[in-house]
C-alpha cells in the first residue's frame, strides 16, 4: 500500500505539472506572457524554477508533515479547507451506504428466495435500472419532483446535524437517495448472487433435511454466510462513492469536499486540487484496507489462513 | 454519479465457454439490442432525423415546452432540443466508444504483455495499481482538470480510467490460459511465444474482453456525461447529453424539459449496454454471472 500511495503521489504531482503552459502562466494569464520578469519571479516564488525531482521530494516531505500547501486564492491551508468540508461528505457517504444496505440486502435476499418468479424478475429489472441511472439526472429529477412540484423540501440549504438534526436529515435525504441508488442496485445483485450460491450449499441442504423451517434455513443459516461478501462489496462501494460525491454535491450544492474540488478546478487553485485529490485517493485506499481487515474479522477461515 | 464498478466486472474471467442458448431467448436482451441499434442508427443518421440544426438559435421560441413542432421543447436560445439530443448521440456515444477502444487497445495490450512476461508483469501490475487506487470518477475529473475541458480530454480521461480494468481482465485470462494443457502442447511442438499467444491464447480470452467492453461502454457514457455536466467535458454549443443537462440545470423550475430528455437518453443507452453486458456475461462466462 505504501508503494501504491507513493505512485499515487507521483502521478498527482506529474498531473499538476503537466498543466499546459505551466501553472503560473495559467494563473497569471496575459500578465505572464506580457512580462517574462513577472513570470520568472512567480516561478521562483512557487519554487517552480527548481528541478522536478527536488520539487516532488519537497512536496512529499511537506505532505508527510501534514502540510498540503496553501490555497492560492484564500491563502488558507489546504488541509484546513479539506477538514472543514469533510463532515458533509462523510455524512453523505455513510448515509448513502446505510440506505443502500437497507434496501439492497432485503431485495437481493427476496430475489434469491423467489428465484425464477415474476417478483425475482421485477427486482432484477429494478436493480439493472438503478445501475443505469445517471446520478446527476436522478438528482435533478428528485429536485424537480420533491422541491419544485411537491414543495416538500423547499430549501436545499445544508445545516449541520449538531445544529438542527431534523433539518440536516431532510436536506440530506435526496442526495442520499441519489448517491445510494447505484450502490443499492449493486448490493441487490450481489446479495442475490451470493444467496443463490449459499442456498445451494450442502450445509443448507442438511439444515433442510433436519426439518428446520424454510424461514430459519434462509435467515439463520444462509443469509448470515451470504452477507460476508455483501458487506465487503458495500465497503468497496463506500470507496467508489468517494468519486460520486463530487457530482452529487454539485447537483445539490452541498458544501462538501467535492464542491471544494470543483471550485478549485474552475478557479485554477492547483494546490487545493492537488491536495484534495491526494487526500481523497488516500481515503479510498484506507477504506479498501479497512474492508479487507473487516472481511477477515467476518470470515474466520481467512484468519486461520 | 454512479461510480461503482461491479465486482464481477473486474473479476478474473476464465476460459471461453459454450454460448448459453437462453441468451438468444431473453426478451430483455433482445430489447436491449434493438434499443442500442436504434440509438446507434439515430446517431449515424442524425443529419436526416433531426428536424433542425442543433445549434440554430431562434430567439422567438425561447423555452418553448414540448409541442408538435418541438417534441422535446426548446432551450434558452430557442434551439430545438430533439435535434440537440439526436446529435448528442454522436458526441456522447462517439466519445464513450473512442475512449473504451483506446482503453481496450492500451490496457488489453499491456495485459497480454504482463500475462506473458514475469518482469513486465511486476512493473505493469504496480503501475496499474496506482491508477486503480483512484476512485474512477475522481481520476477522470483530475485528468480533465489538468488537460482542460473538451471532447479530447474526455476521451483521454475515460481511457486512462478503464485501461487498468482491461489490463487486469486480459492479464488474468492470459495467465489462466497459459497454464492449460493445450498451451503446453503447443510449446512442446516448438511454437514460439508470439505464435502461441496469437493463435492459441488470444482466441480463448476474447469472451471476458467482450463482456468487459460492453460493461465499460456503459460507464464510458456515464463518465462522459458526468464530465460534460460538470463543465469539464464537451463544451457548448456542441450538443453532448451531459452538456445539455448542464445548460438546463439553472432553469430547472422554468424549463424542466431541458434536463429531462437528455437524461432519459443517457439512461436508455446505459441500460441497453448494462443489459447486453449482463446477457453476454451469463452466456460467455456463467461463473461470474451476477444477476
Amino acid at each position: 500500500m505504501a508503494l501504491t500511495l507513493l505512485g499515487v503521489s507521483l502521478l498527482i504531482f506529474a498531473m499538476i505539472r503537466s498543466v499546459p503552459g505551466t501553472v503560473v502562466e495559467q494563473l497569471l494569464g496575459q500578465a505572464a506572457i506580457a512580462s517574462p520578469e513577472v513570470l520568472a519571479a512567480f516561478r521562483r516564488f512557487f519554487g517552480l524554477d527548481r528541478p522536478a525531482h527536488v520539487q516532488y521530494l519537497e512536496w512529499v516531505a511537506s505532505v508527510l508533515r501534514g502540510d498540503f500547501g496553501v490555497s492560492w486564492l484564500s491563502g488558507r491551508p489546504v488541509l484546513a479547507l479539506f477538514l472543514e468540508r469533510v463532515p458533509v461528505s462523510a455524512e453523505l457517504a455513510v448515509l448513502a451506504v446505510a440506505w443502500s444496505l437497507l434496501i439492497g440486502i432485503p431485495l437481493g435476499t427476496a430475489s434469491a428466495v423467489w428465484r425464477g418468479g415474476v417478483r425475482d424478475g421485477a427486482i432484477r429489472v429494478v436493480a439493472t435500472l438503478g445501475l443505469s441511472l445517471p446520478a446527476f439526472w436522478q438528482g435533478t429529477v428528485l429536485i424537480l419532483l420533491f422541491s419544485i412540484y411537491l414543495g416538500w423540501m423547499p430549501s436545499l440549504e445544508w445545516v449541520p446535524f449538531t445544529r438542527h438534526p431534523a433539518a440536516n436529515l431532510l436536506t440530506m435525504a435526496l442526495p442520499t437517495l441519489t448517491l445510494g441508488t447505484a450502490t443499492a442496485a449493486t448490493i441487490t445483485r450481489m446479495a442475490r448472487s451470493t444467496m443463490l450460491d449459499t442456498l445451494g450449499r450442502e450445509y443448507v441442504r442438511t439444515a433442510r433435511a433436519k426439518g428446520l423451517p424454510e424461514r430459519r434455513v434462509t435467515f439463520h443459516h444462509a443469509l448470515r454466510n451470504a452477507l460476508i461478501p455483501v458487506v465487503t462489496v458495500a465497503g468497496v462501494q463506500l470507496g467508489y462513492i468517494v468519486g460520486g460525491i463530487v457530482v452529487v454535491e454539485d447537483v445539490f450544492t452541498l458544501p462538501g469536499v467535492g464542491r471544494l474540488l470543483l471550485d478549485a478546478i474552475f478557479q485554477r487553485d492547483y494546490p487545493v486540487v492537488q491536495g484534495v485529490i491526494l487526500l481523497l485517493a488516500a481515503a479510498f485506499m484506507v477504506l479498501n484496507l479497512v474492508v479487507d481487515l473487516f472481511y477477515a474479522v467476518l470470515d474466520p477461515r481467512l484468519r486461520r489462513g | 454519479m454512479r461510480s461503482s464498478i461491479p465486482v464481477s466486472a473486474v473479476a478474473d474471467s476464465g476460459t471461453a465457454a459454450a454460448p448459453n442458448r437462453s441468451l438468444a431467448r431473453g426478451p430483455l436482451f433482445a430489447g436491449a439490442c434493438v434499443a442500442l441499434l436504434v440509438v446507434v442508427a439515430v446517431g449515424l443518421f442524425a443529419g436526416l432525423l433531426a428536424p433542425f440544426s442543433p445549434t440554430a438559435i431562434d430567439a422567438a421560441h425561447v423555452f418553448q415546452g414540448p409541442s408538435p413542432r418541438h417534441p422535446f421543447g426548446t432551450d434558452r436560445f430557442g434551439r430545438d432540443l430533439l435535434s440537440r439530443v439526436v446529435f448528442g448521440v454522436r458526441v456522447s456515444l462517439g466519445i464513450a466508444s473512442a475512449s473504451i477502444a483506446v482503453a481496450l487497445v492500451v490496457g488489453g495490450g499491456l495485459g497480454l504483455l504482463a500475462g506473458l512476461g514475469r518482469g513486465a508483469d511486476q512493473v505493469l501490475g504496480r503501475v496499474m495499481d496506482v491508477f486503480l487506487a483512484f476512485p474512477p470518477v475522481l481520476l477522470a475529473i483530475g485528468i480533465a482538470a489538468v488537460l482542460g475541458a473538451g471532447g479530447g480530454t474526455a476521451v483521454v480521461a475515460i481511457a486512462v480510467v478503464y485501461a487498468p480494468l482491461f489490463f487486469r481482465v486480459v492479464r488474468a485470462s492470459v495467465l489462466a490460459e497459459s497454464a492449460q494443457a493445450y498451451v503446453e502442447a503447443a510449446r512442446a511442438l516448438g511454437l514460439g511465444r508470439l505464435a502461441i499467444l496469437v493463435s492459441h491464447i488470444l482466441p480463448n480470452v476474447v469472451s471476458p474482453i467482450v463482456v468487459q467492453t460492453a460493461v465499460c461502454l456503459s460507464y464510458g457514457i456515464l463518465i462522459e456525461s458526468a464530465l460534460s455536466y460538470l463543465g469539464l467535458g464537451v463544451q457548448p454549443p456542441t450538443p453532448s447529453w451531459g452538456t445539455i443537462l448542464n445548460e438546463g440545470k439553472e432553469f430547472l423550475a422554468q424549463a424542466p424539459w431541458v434536463s429531462l430528455f437528455p437524461g432519459a437518453a443517457i439512461m436508455l443507452a446505459v441500460l441497453a449496454f448494462n443489459v447486453i453486458g449482463d446477457g453476454l456475461r451469463d452466456a460467455l462466462d456463467p461463473r461470474s454471472a451476477v444477476g
